[in-house]
């Protein structure tokens, strides 16, 4: 009997006779021997077995896909929760399903960080000195549709075949007080209005054997896609041109990717994939192992090794006109770099305790070291935890991370962590300041104390089109947080989070100035999160953040008057169908 | 604790006293180090083993040596040197040609080489000090319209403009005793081609202390670099490089360990493994076999032979100690000195009735250094050193009304502060219209007015040295391609170290004149540039042109004020340029609070960074992050 036809008797089963479903733990598990039922009480009363020689009368029913329908759950295309053929719940022709997603994602965001007045004219006349005005805003607007064409069984096993295809349309406005700071040509004023349409997945995926009854399966998927190389983004999460074979085994309790990655240049202004550049002279491979259960019962453990060479030695000017690579810092001089992650990642939970763990150590060498203008090795680690234990409807989180500093620009060794390209998830993620906002290191070259949606102080040029960046001052932070479940369909969450450089040395050769402090500061968020449907098809967030500079923070930057702190406020509306 | 190396002599015992009460944390660990110079052994040994890489390279060279104040110690070139073959009687380089555009200003004209090697060992010694060593092609990196050169959308260099200084119709630089026996080995003396851009030149050291420079050329052309991002094998750098063996610049201040705005300044592309001899072998008896001093229209006489250089900081060396206590007690700045030790720029009055008293001249140079004493500096190390340079204030006829020196300032800023000053004071005065008017350099008025209209230029608007420098690049603005050029500035086609615009075309005349003068010994350029262009200021005693040692547009100097009367200028230059901006912004600033009688500058609205065309506004001043040692105190010019 083939699955499916069992399946769907089963189906029936439990419609047609709802007491009698445990009879599905009756039946053979593979590679398993069933213990044999006890025998039924005998009660003579009751009718007798129908023989077995017996001529069953067929029933045609509807496939089970919509046999649903007969109880009238019927196709609903404009409600994206339904049931829909529109949303792959039911085929559009055999096995053929068809998945369509549109969503809009919605931001307004005032921030303000130290940013500088202007180098060679001001918005404003007397303004006699570096630190400009910091209030910004940026609205973002990105609409993605998706179509996903997929062949085969979605239940139970992996579909034979998925085609998916993502476009991102884009606009973004962004609204600073000084000049110069969103274009490289300060006479183009302090607003700017941008539309740019990308593509987040292209990609085939096709799903090449079974090799295990339950479906333990090998697949390979080529094309944009989206890549993750651990639980929390802290190595290399982005939508990314790719080839993947991935699958698992011992029923499902190891999983293993193979993947080999070229990135694709970003769009500077809306972060969104800009495939009429050419590719990046940047290679990642990638081998992962997750493996179920380990040490304990509901805990996974990923071991990983990646290679990421890097080759980009053409100068490369963003969008706006700023150089990107190499990074306006040290000599300048162009580089390469070759550099292997060895991984250790964890998440899920001791008992009660949750937990999520990474642990990177990274090895290599760079072609240039921009401070010492010589060939360099690079040595780092990182390691993150985020416990977490649930009470009732409250969440309590800690988050503690660090990454290794550089403790001499001018040495033999590149000792400062860095990723490839990091999208972190810990400590509050966006909702904290620090790892929203990109801080520029101002009067000490073009470069940012940390990127966009990063939490390593990397000194990179750009977290999106930079390169990596391995002579930094490492980061310590330790937080605690929480989410409370008001409602189900209500959380909020708060986060502090304290933030120390691991060794300000290289500030210090950068910005000419002895004695940096390694006191970031305060980072204190909380947000709001609303699901009104308690469905993903309508989020409305709202989280507003501050940084209350330490002293590394107000030797760097502007601390008069002496109560500035700076503030991260995200207003997010995703609507999905 | 403040530096006191180069206030310590051997012979001055009350300079020795000075520097063991302000040296105390140096003498509770160790004897007080001695002020250190070349003699003429040293030279003789630089020189040698120039000359020894050079006949192993077989690149003929020719070779000066400089101490730290510019006196030339000996100029050598060797047999074969320099000659090319169209002229083969005649020593001389080119000027490299404009690689972008036709030949304007100094670009492609042959110079002679002897002038070009002093220029290029001048640089090496004026540019550095015991803080930083700086060499010709730290120079070119920071004399381009980017920084870095090459760099689309980047701002020119910082120092653009320093490569017409020193000049050699400076009022401020002195002449060599060949030419003036009053002068003697008092510095700082005139370079023949200012600074120069053209690697192989160098600072020279002893004990850490700077002591001079070395330049050399084998190479024929006097030009820059102006791809910086690849390893040059420059011939003249390499033999340059040899000869400071022994001699070379501690590598914890070189300055390929400073940073400008993030960007490491380049030293040397030559390392020592491209030395193809070893410098221990070098002889005099070798190199004199190959090559001869020669003398030098102006700079140096070969019967003097190997001369050694003077101590920084003594009366020989036209700069020493204030004995007055007047700026500070603690660390008296330097002061430049003639002969007999008298100071030849005391703090005066101005000659003009109402101008500046002499105790706003020292108030004004007071507050000044004062502020450097706890400034952060921008280009020295070790990190979080004082600020180090020269103050000079002029009156409104542009005369020298007072001038101080950090002690270990470079040498370079002297000239350049007392440019930075007279230049704000001429654009901001009555007298650049009639400038702008003359034939040659209606060019520069009708850019200015197509800018600002008509009344630009009228005495009415407050321009500073940096504003100045705003409108004098080849985009404008500063570093944005497809832009047009700055009204004072040369456009992007034409515009080289060697060509760029109205600060080259003043003083062409003078250079073109003491070029001849060096080559064929034609009368030499008076010591005031400009003349005959600029007009001398009323009152004044010389009747020097107000810009009598030349244009200078980058950050650093401010008219002075008295009410809405402009009165003189104020200029600061030696260290970063926000560096310099600040402390001659502040000391004037804080001159006027101290006086309380409106000394001061300009009012704001008054100054040119209220009016903005093209989509920007020059800058007035830009006062540099975390100014101060010792405090996380910014914005410390805001509201003045």
């Amino acid at each position: 009997m083939s699955l499916r036809l069992r399946s769907a008797l089963l189906t029936l089963g439990v419609l047609l006779a709802p007491t009698v479903a445990s009879a599905q733990e009756e039946f053979q598990r593979p590679g398993t021997t069933p213990a044999a039922p006890e025998p039924a009480p005998v009660d003579n009363g009751a009718i007798a077995a129908p023989s077995p020689s017996l001529t069953y009368e067929i029933l045609p029913l509807p496939d089970r896909n919509r046999i649903i329908e007969t109880l009238g759950v019927k196709d609903n295309p404009l409600n994206p929760y339904a049931q829909s053929t529109l949303k792959g719940d039911r085929p559009v022709f055999d096995d053929w399903f068809v998945t369509l997603e549109v969503l809009s994602d919605t931001l307004v965001e005032p921030r303000s960080f130290p940013v500088p007045s202007g180098a060679v004219t001001t918005a404003r006349p007397g303004e006699n000195d570096k630190f400009g005005k910091p209030d910004q805003l940026v609205v973002n607007e990105t609409l993605l549709p998706s179509l996903s064409i997929t062949k085969g069984d979605t239940t139970f096993m992996p579909p034979e075949f998925e085609f998916r295809f993502t476009p991102a349309i884009n606009y973004n406005y962004a609204h600073v007080e000084e000049l110069g700071l969103l274009r490289a040509d300060p006479s183009k004023g302090t607003n700017r209005n941008d539309t740019f349409i990308g593509i987040q997945e292209a990609f085939l995926d096709y799903h090449l054997r079974n090799v295990s009854d339950r479906f333990d399966f090998d697949s390979i998927r080529v094309g944009i896609q989206p890549i993750n190389l651990d639980f929390r983004g802290f190595l290399f999460q982005d939508d990314q041109l790719a080839a993947r074979l991935f699958g698992n085994r011992a029923n499902n309790r190891f999983q293993y990717n193979l993947e080999f990655i070229q990135r694709v240049e970003k769009d500077t202004n809306s972060g969104l994939n800009d495939l009429s550049q050419p590719l990046r002279r940047d290679y990642t491979a990638a081998a992962n192992l997750f493996v179920q259960d380990l040490p304990v019962e509901g805990m996974t453990t990923e071991f990983s090794v990646v290679h990421n060479w890097n080759r980009e030695q053409a100068f490369y000017y963003d969008k706006n006109g700023f150089l990107v690579r190499p990074a306006a810092i040290g000599d300048e001089r162009p580089h390469k770099y070759n550099v292997t992650y060895f991984g250790l990642n964890n998440d899920g939970h001791f008992g009660r305790v949750n937990l999520s763990s990474s642990a990177y150590y990274v090895i290599g060498n760079d072609s240039h070291n921009t401070f010492s203008q010589g060939k360099a090795n690079i040595r780092a680690y990182f390691a993150a935890a985020e416990p977490s234990i649930d009470f009732d409807w409250i969440r309590v989180r800690a988050s503690a991370l660090y990454a290794s500093g550089d403790h001499d620009p001018y040495g033999k060794t590149e000792t400062g962590f860095d990723a490839i390209q990091e999208n972190p998830q810990i400590a509050g993620a966006d909702t904290s300041y620090w790892i929203r906002q990109a801080i520029p290191l101002i009067g000490g070259g073009g470069v940012n104390l940390s990127s966009r949606n990063g939490v390593l102080p990397s000194l990179r040029s750009s977290g999106d089109e930079g390169q990596s960046n391995f002579i930094n001052p490492g980061l310590t932070l330790f937080g605690v947080g929480t989410d409370l479940d008001i409602l189900p369909e209500l959380r909020v969450s708060f986060n502090a989070n304290h933030l120390w450089f691991n060794d300000t040395t290289v500030l210090n050769v950068l910005r000419q100035q002895p004695g940096v402090h390694d006191d970031i500061g305060w980072d204190l968020s909380s947000a709001v999160t609303y699901r009104p449907f308690d469905t993903q098809n309508v989020v409305l967030r709202l989280s507003g953040a501050m940084l209350v500079p330490g002293q590394g923070f107000k030797d760097l930057y502007i601390s008069e008057p002496t109560t500035r702190v700076y503030y991260s406020v995200l207003t997010n509306i995703i609507l999905k169908y | 604790m403040p530096r006191c190396i180069d206030s310590r002599t051997r012979t001055h015992s009350r300079a020795t006293w000075f520097c063991g009460m302000i040296g105390l944390g140096a003498a509770l660990i160790g004897p007080a180090a001695r002020a250190e110079h070349l003699l003429p052994t040293d030279v003789q040994q630089i020189i040698a083993q120039a000359a020894l890489e050079a006949s192993r390279r077989n690149a003929p060279a020719t070779i000066a040596v400089v101490d730290r104040d510019g006196n030339v110690l000996a100029v050598y070139r060797m047999n074969g040197a320099n000659l090319p073959f169209f002229f083969p009687n005649l020593r001389v380089v080119f000027v490299a040609p404009n690689s972008h555009g036709p030949n304007t200003g100094l670009n492609g004209v042959p110079i002679i080489d002897t002038g070009a090697v002093i220029t290029k060992a001048i640089t090496g010694a004026y540019l550095s000090s015991s803080g930083n060593a700086f060499s010709t092609r730290t120079a070119s990196q920071i004399v381009q319209d980017h920084f870095n050169p090459g760099q689309l959308n980047a701002p020119s260099g910082p120092l653009y403009g320093v490569q017409f200084s020193q000049l050699p119709c400076s009022d401020v630089n002195r002449r060599s005793v060949v030419v003036d026996p009053t002068a003697l080995s008092l510095g700082p003396k005139r370079s023949p081609f200012g600074l120069s851009a053209d690697p192989g030149g160098f600072p020279l050291y002893k004990n850490g202390q700077n002591v001079g420079g070395v330049g050399v050329i084998a190479d024929g052309i006097y030009g820059d670099d102006e791809n910086i991002f690849n390893v040059d094998k420059s011939t003249d750098e390499i033999i340059a490089l040899a000869a400071t063996s022994g001699f070379s610049a501690p590598a914890s201040i070189r300055a390929d360990r400073i940073s400008a705005g993030g960007l490491t300044l380049r030293y040397s592309d030559a390392v020592t493994s491209d030395i193809l001899s070893n410098p221990a072998q070098a002889t005099l008896t070798a190199a004199l076999s190959q090559g001869v001093l020669v003398s030098v229209n102006g700079y140096y006489s070969a019967s003097q032979g190997f001369l050694g250089g003077q101590e920084h900081g003594t009366v020989a060396s036209g700069l020493t100690p204030d004995q007055s206590g007047a700026y500070s007690t603690v660390t008296p700045p330097l002061l430049m000195v003639n002969a007999d030790g008298s100071v030849r720029y005391p703090a005066r009055a101005g000659r003009i009735p109402g101008g500046l008293s002499a105790l706003e001249v020292a108030t004004i140079l007071r507050e000044a250094y004062q502020l450097t004493l706890k400034a952060r500096a921008a280009i020295r190390n070790p990190l979080g050193s004082q600020v180090a340079v020269t103050i000079s204030v002029v009156d409104a006829n542009g005369e020298i009304l007072g001038s101080v020196t950090n002690p270990d300032a470079p040498v370079f800023g002297i000239d350049v502060s007392v440019q930075k000053a007279r230049s704000a004071l001429l654009m901001s005065g009555p007298y650049i219209h009639d400038v702008l008017s003359l034939p040659s350099f209606t060019s520069y008025l009708t850019q200015a007015q197509s800018f600002y209209g008509a009344n630009i230029m009228n005495g009415t608007l407050g321009f500073s040295a940096r504003a100045i420098g705003n409108l004098a690049r080849d985009t404008y603005p500063d570093g944005i391609g497809n832009t047009p050029y700055g009204p004072f500035g040369a456009p992007v086609s034409t515009n080289t170290p060697f060509s760029d615009g109205l600060q080259e075309a003043l003083i062409q005349g003078d250079l073109v004149r003491h070029a001849q003068f060096l080559s064929t010994g034609t009368p030499d350029v008076g010591a005031a540039c400009t003349r005959g262009i600029v007009p001398a200021g009323p009152n004044s005693a010389s009747g020097q042109p107000i810009l009598a040692d030349g244009l200078q547009i980058f950050p650093g100097g401010f008219g002075v004020y008295r009410g809405n009367a402009l009165i003189g200028g104020v200029g600061v230059s030696g260290d970063g340029v926000d560096q310099d901006d600040m402390t001659a912004f502040l000391g004037l600033y804080n001159a006027g609070i101290d006086l309380g009688n409106g000394l001061g500058h300009v009012r704001p609205e008054a100054r040119v960074s209220f009016f903005a065309t093209h989509g920007a506004r020059p800058i007035y001043v830009n006062c540099p992050t975390t100014p101060l040692l010792n405090s996380s105190v910014q914005n410390l010019c805001t509201g003045k």
